[in-house]
């Protein structure tokens, strides 16, 4: 049997008791069907790994107080004991993983079959498919060019232009991740979209035929809606709205070419996350389903082993009610799924079934729960894996419900335990990533200003967050910034009171933000 | 240990948040709140996330979530927002806030902190005694010597010696280094000589009441003045040693532990307290090394024929003494007979107003403001 990974830096990198265990365990997940890439496997003392924790796995990032400010809270974390680091796994061929030296052996083994069920995810599941696995060279090379910028144009302004960068970088297409990147990287001008073409189009034929063929009505017809076009050019651009914001600016806006660098580098790095934060519950579940899978039901915890790691498990998926906690979620769900396809509770003939008893005790010894995982890993992103399997059924046996913050007495409340309203509140955090959908809807919007659009489906914007966002794109495009959105306002006192939804616009120029009522565009 | 890099990363962050923690810092001790969150060498402040805004939704008018178990529909589920997240365990992924500023802790170093303190509240410094010559004889490694242990052969000169001895004597040739090695007349070694450093040594005497009268509440502020003093009078020396004194009707030494927790049921005599002071220094602290501070701490309740004899001694501790700091805590007026006794006799004259400072604790905002009574000389306005 091939173990289809070598580990090559094993000997310098893990201390000799668990150098001797993980090829077992890795033969043992592989065993099983997971299908990762080649692992690095690392051991840091815990100040290194809280390092590369606030770089988020890549050991050279360009220059950001973000990461200082991600260090000082992990460190202060550990040092005060209200978290402990367990695992750092990147995305990339060969996938790295870090583990802690000086956690318990149990829990290092643990983290590698937990590490190694997430590379097999990174691996396979589709959201992934275009996904630069060559990360840990990018990232350095940007962490390169930045410095350069840097210390060619001065530290103050690269570092502003990068926080702009930084503050946009989510408006970008999230269907980046099912094409392939290189196709929509930035490309040169495209003259097309502001000159419509001049011909009228016609269809070839001999000169007696032409006025059957292309009667003067029908071209008539092709210059009028030409005629549109233009007009509708002339105030309007691009045409249809636009979801790769960041893309759109560095084709179309008047910046240094450094600049578009900046933008281009940040949105890359942005794509590679991307999938990531698409499938965050599902990957979690996926990989704390198989760490649990290896190390309890194979036994490879040993008897011994089997209380450390039942208290490693306990860490990260317990906690009283599993208040948002992803991982729990995912990971009840596959468990879940499995029992369905392994008892044929699916299908028509189950669905249509009515009688309770029949339906609880319904086992048809299919055993399909393994083969529907795997399909399930490679085939779901968050919303249509919750969107699919947090059914009625999983939302009630699992006494799922909804809490709310009581004001009054700064206590979490439960609210309310119907599924509907649970459902689409678990939906929602997920849609996009739980961010706003933006759109620019058009960049020559009276002439010289930019106008955006938020796609409201009932819930608005903060505001502050959004002022200063559009400082940011102010400082970028130097060209006033409109947003279109809904306010949401309540109207009436005391019974009557009822929340309205008003169409509003905003508008930042030059520091000042300013609303405006009906703003249609 | 952490990079350059990470360092690099970490001093920007520290630049950027430095006013914020500062802001805060400073109303703390304004509104006289303590730092209640501490390490051996630095203290917690919570600060505002640095966040870079995005389009993002506005916070939810719940603020809630979804949560499984076994609950039904009113129950309470947790304690309110103080942070919102499950934990640490999966960094760098920074999910999604709930738009309202979250906020972190930054750890600050104790000497920043103090630094803040004593330009907050207008601390003077705390000066070593002037007729004491506290000479110290201390080594420093700043000879060469043509003996000595081998460990100690210094490479660089004995090289030196043995390369000019050789070019001296024509035998050099750059190509054929074999005849190139030290000789004994060539080793020189590294060796001391003894330096007088003025040195500062401080001893703190932290005296107090353990009768009935004293309840946790008066001690737990006695607790977090003492933490204070502590600190503030070791920023000063390069050697403390700190003394703990408990006294009910006799007084005796002991550890820092016993003295925040021992209680005892007798009666109260705090000469005794102060005969074992003075005992101890003339014992253990010769003056001319030490610099002595003496702080006592109860809730001013005395045996009234006790107080003339704690005047007695106290009028031999100032001599020793930098400094004599006298807190009454949560006085109630009509037991506590020492301090007025003690004022009175400041008053007179008997004594030393410049040594012997008296002040009043009432609740746990007082804390600063009884700091600084302390530590500023009794001639001048405190501006509270």
């Amino acid at each position: 049997m091939g173990i289809a990974w070598e580990i090559d830096s094993l000997n310098e990198g893990v201390s000799p008791e668990l150098a001797k265990l993980i090829p077992e365990c890795l033969q043992a997940c592989y065993d099983n069907g997971l299908d990762p890439y080649p692992l690095v496997i690392e051991e840091f003392d815990a100040d290194e790994i809280v390092e590369i924790a606030a770089y988020g796995g890549f050991p050279v990032r360009y220059p950001h107080f973000n990461f200082g400010q991600q260090f000082e809270q992990l460190h202060h974390q550990y040092h005060s004991g209200m978290g402990k680091i367990y695992e750092m796994v990147v995305n990339t061929d060969p996938t790295y993983m870090y583990l802690q030296r000086n956690n318990p052996i149990v829990d290092n083994l643990t983290v590698v079959a937990h590490a190694t069920a997430h590379s097999d995810f990174f691996k396979n599941n589709i959201m992934f498919k275009h996904t630069n696995r060559n990360m840990m060279n990018v990232m350095a090379n940007h962490s390169d060019k930045i410095r350069m910028y840097m210390d060619r144009f001065g530290r103050k302004k690269v570092k502003d232009f990068l926080n702009a960068a930084l503050a946009i970088d989510d408006l970008i297409d999230p269907s980046l991740c099912y094409r392939e990147s290189s196709l929509k990287k930035a490309t040169k001008f495209n003259f097309e979209d502001r000159q419509p073409r001049e011909h009228v189009s016609r269809m070839d034929t001999k000169e007696y035929m032409q006025k059957y063929v292309n009667p003067s009505h029908y071209i008539e017809k092709q210059r009028r809606e030409r005629e549109e076009r233009t007009k509708l050019a002339e105030s309007k651009f691009p045409l249809q709205p636009e979801r790769d914001i960041m893309l759109f600016i560095i084709n179309h806006c008047r910046l240094e070419p450094w600049q578009q660098n900046i933008l281009s580098m940040i949105r890359d790095e942005s794509i590679y996350y991307q999938p990531q934060g698409m499938t965050k519950v599902l990957n979690e579940g996926w990989a704390s389903y198989w760490d649990s899978y290896i190390m309890a039901t194979c036994n490879f915890a040993g008897d011994d082993g089997i209380f450390d790691y039942a208290k490693h498990h306990a860490g990260v998926l317990g906690g009283k009610y599993n208040m948002n906690n992803p991982y729990k979620l995912g990971n009840t769900l596959l468990r879940d799924i499995e029992d369905r396809w392994n008892k044929g509770k699916f299908g028509k003939e189950y669905e249509m079934c009515d009688n309770g008893d029949e339906k609880r005790y319904w086992n048809k010894n299919l055993n399909l729960g393994r083969e529907k995982l795997y399909e399930v890993r490679e085939m779901y992103n968050d919303v249509t894996f919750l969107n699919e399997f947090f059914t009625k059924d999983f939302c009630e046996k699992h006494e799922y419900f909804e809490y709310a913050l009581d004001k009054s007495t700064n206590k979490y409340v439960v609210v309310s335990k119907d599924y509907k309203r649970i459902k689409k509140k678990l939906i929602d955090r997920h849609i996009n990533m739980g961010r706003p959908v933006i759109y620019l809807e058009n960049m020559k919007y009276k002439n010289t200003e930019i106008l955006l659009r938020h796609d409201f489906e009932g819930r608005p914007l903060d505001i502050k967050y959004a002022t200063g966002t559009m400082a940011y794109l102010h400082e970028i495009i130097k060209k006033p910034i409109n947003i279109l959105t809904y306010d949401v306002i309540e109207e009436g006192y005391g019974e009557a009171k009822e929340s309205v939804e008003v169409e509003v616009r905003y508008r930042y120029n030059n520091g000042e933000m300013k609303r405006y009522e009906g703003g249609k565009v | 240990m952490p990079s350059r890099r990470i360092r690099e990363d970490h001093r920007e962050y520290r630049d950027i948040v430095h006013d914020n923690v500062d802001d805060k810092l400073k109303k703390h001790i304004k509104s006289g709140q303590r730092i209640s969150r501490r390490g051996k060498d630095f203290v917690i402040v919570r600060v505002p996330q640095i966040e870079l805004p995005s389009f993002r939704y506005g916070a939810p008018s719940d603020g809630g979530g979804i949560g499984n178990g076994e609950v039904s529909e009113g129950d309470e589920v947790g304690e309110g927002p103080q942070q919102q997240g499950q934990g640490g365990n999966q960094p760098g992924e920074g999910g999604e806030g709930s738009g309202e500023g979250r906020e972190m802790d930054v750890g600050i170093s104790m000497d920043a902190y103090f630094d803040m303190i004593g330009e907050e509240l207008q601390l003077p410094n705390l000066l070593p005694k002037e007729n004491g010559e506290m000479v110290k004889e201390k080594i420093k490694w700043n000879r060469i010597a043509k003996v000595g242990n081998n460990s100690l052969l210094h490479k660089r000169k004995t090289l030196k010696n043995a390369f000019k001895r050789l070019i001296s004597s024509g035998d050099y040739n750059e190509e054929d280094l074999s005849n190139f090695y030290p000789i004994k007349e060539d080793k020189e070694f590294r060796s001391w000589s003894s330096v007088e450093m003025p040195d500062t040594n401080a001893a703190i005497f932290f005296v107090s009441d353990i009768s009935a009268s004293m309840d946790d509440e008066k001690r737990s502020l006695i607790r977090e003045l003492c933490w204070y003093l502590d600190n503030w009078v070791q920023r000063f020396y390069q050697e403390t040693q700190v003394k703990y004194i408990v006294h009910d009707h006799h007084a005796q030494e002991v550890d820092q532990e016993k003295f925040y927790k021992y209680k005892s049921g007798g009666g109260t005599q705090i000469s005794s307290a102060f005969h074992l002071v003075n005992d101890i220094i003339e014992k253990a602290f010769p003056l001319n090394e030490w610099n002595i501070y003496v702080f006592y701490l109860s809730d001013g309740e005395n045996f009234g024929s006790d107080n003339d004899l704690c005047v007695e001694y106290l009028k031999t501790m100032q001599k020793y003494a930098n400094l004599i700091g006298i807190t009454e805590v949560k006085a109630v007026r009509s037991w506590a007979t020492f301090l007025p006794h003690i004022e009175k006799e400041i008053s007179t004259g008997t004594l030393d107003s410049e040594k012997i400072v008296t002040a009043t604790m009432q609740d746990a905002s007082d804390v600063f403001k009884t700091l600084k009574k302390l530590l500023t000389p009794s001639n001048e306005e405190v501006p509270f």
